[in-house]
């Protein structure tokens, strides 16, 4: 019996505060997503590297693991992130 | 109750969601119908509008997003997903060729140089799709990551350079040395080669050969390249050349010419005293 996949959700920019704001997450004046509980914590990305609000690009895994809109980026991140 | 199903409570009843492969997010206040939608659909695809959600229904839609990210799914930008589709496809359809180059330069270039050059190859075959959209998309995101090293190594990766001529000068090179220094002048100065765009005038194009020929000479370079792609950056180095005939007479020129490709190549010999 085929299993019938659930479809996928995606965003678009105007809604990357929606996103962030389900995360948990704010952005400082710097323009640094931070943790919103705790405004010092900068979020990183998978490779370790802060993440401008601009180049939000989406996360993964329970949100712990951010993702940053640039193809160097994506790149690497295709390889080691399964 | 999964994710999908509470979705589905959410969203007005008269959608059909049986054959749904996509939802996209977005928070668009501009509208142009009095008729303001929380979600419009066609029969794959539907399309959630925060700005006219209630409260509650936006906080139903957290919730809702959130257990699909804690069940593995990947939430992604749009503009995200369809990249990270297309590195995919390319892992898939041409990693194998360009995995030898990469595999010939990884202990041969700074790591920096590599992760450029992996995009660049990225770029190239995209390039060579004609997939424009995403072309430029890849070529900024060098630049921001890279600055102007990195826009170097992906004009000389575009027209082929890494594998037709620096892995050979590494073959050739006797010393890593030697290799290094020459490899640093082309890519930050960029010695060999002068990649043509539209914001360069023929005077400015003029100019840039003319370093390039007494920075290639102190390297002990043979030759230097022009190219443009594109009627605008051809008619400049057609120009930069008519204009400048006695200067370039003095140099013998190899003029390849393919729909909208030109590639100039100018010998450069030493003066005879």
């Amino acid at each position: 019996m085929n299993e019938i996949k659930n479809p996928t959700i995606i965003f678009e920019d105007s809604a990357k505060k929606f996103v962030l704001e389900l995360l948990d997450k704010d952005i400082n004046e710097e323009g640094l997503i931070v943790e919103k509980g705790n405004p010092n914590q900068k979020v990183l990305t998978f490779d370790k590297n802060e993440l401008y609000f601009e180049d939000f690009g989406g996360v993964q895994k329970g949100s712990e693991v951010f993702i940053e809109n640039n193809v160097v980026s994506l790149i690497k991140f295709s390889k080691e992130v399964k | 109750m999964g994710w999908f199903d509470k979705l589905k409570a959410l969203v007005d009843i008269k959608i059909d969601l049986r054959n749904l492969v996509q939802i996209t997010i977005n928070s668009n206040n501009a509208t142009n119908s009095n008729n303001s939608a929380a979600f419009t659909n066609t029969e794959k695809s539907l399309i959630i509008n925060t700005a006219h959600l209630s409260e509650e229904q936006k906080k139903e839609l957290k919730q809702i997003t959130k257990e699909y990210i804690e069940e593995g799914n990947k939430l992604l930008k749009t503009e995200t997903s369809q990249t990270l589709h297309s590195i995919e496809d390319y892992n898939r359809e041409n990693k194998s060729k360009d995995k030898q180059i990469l595999d010939f330069f990884k202990d041969v270039i700074p790591d920096e140089d590599l992760d450029a050059l992996e995009a660049s190859l990225f770029l190239r075959s995209e390039f060579r799709k004609g997939n424009e959209t995403i072309v430029k998309k890849i070529k900024r995101d060098i630049r921001i990551k890279f600055g102007d090293r990195g826009n170097n190594i992906s004009n000389l990766c575009t027209a082929g350079y890494f594998e037709n001529f620096l892995r050979e000068l590494y073959n050739v090179s006797k010393e890593k040395e030697k290799f290094d220094q020459l490899y640093e002048s082309i890519v930050s100065d960029s010695v060999l080669a002068v990649f043509v765009n539209k914001e360069m005038s023929t005077r400015a194009l003029t100019e840039e050969i003319k370093k390039k020929i007494e920075a290639s000479l102190r390297y002990g370079l043979e030759a230097i390249f022009i190219h443009g792609i594109g009627k605008q950056n051809i008619s400049t180095i057609k120009s930069c050349i008519v204009e400048n005939k006695n200067f370039f007479d003095f140099f013998e020129k190899i003029i390849f010419e393919k729909e909208n490709i030109i590639m100039v190549k100018l010998l450069i010999r030493k003066k005879e005293l």
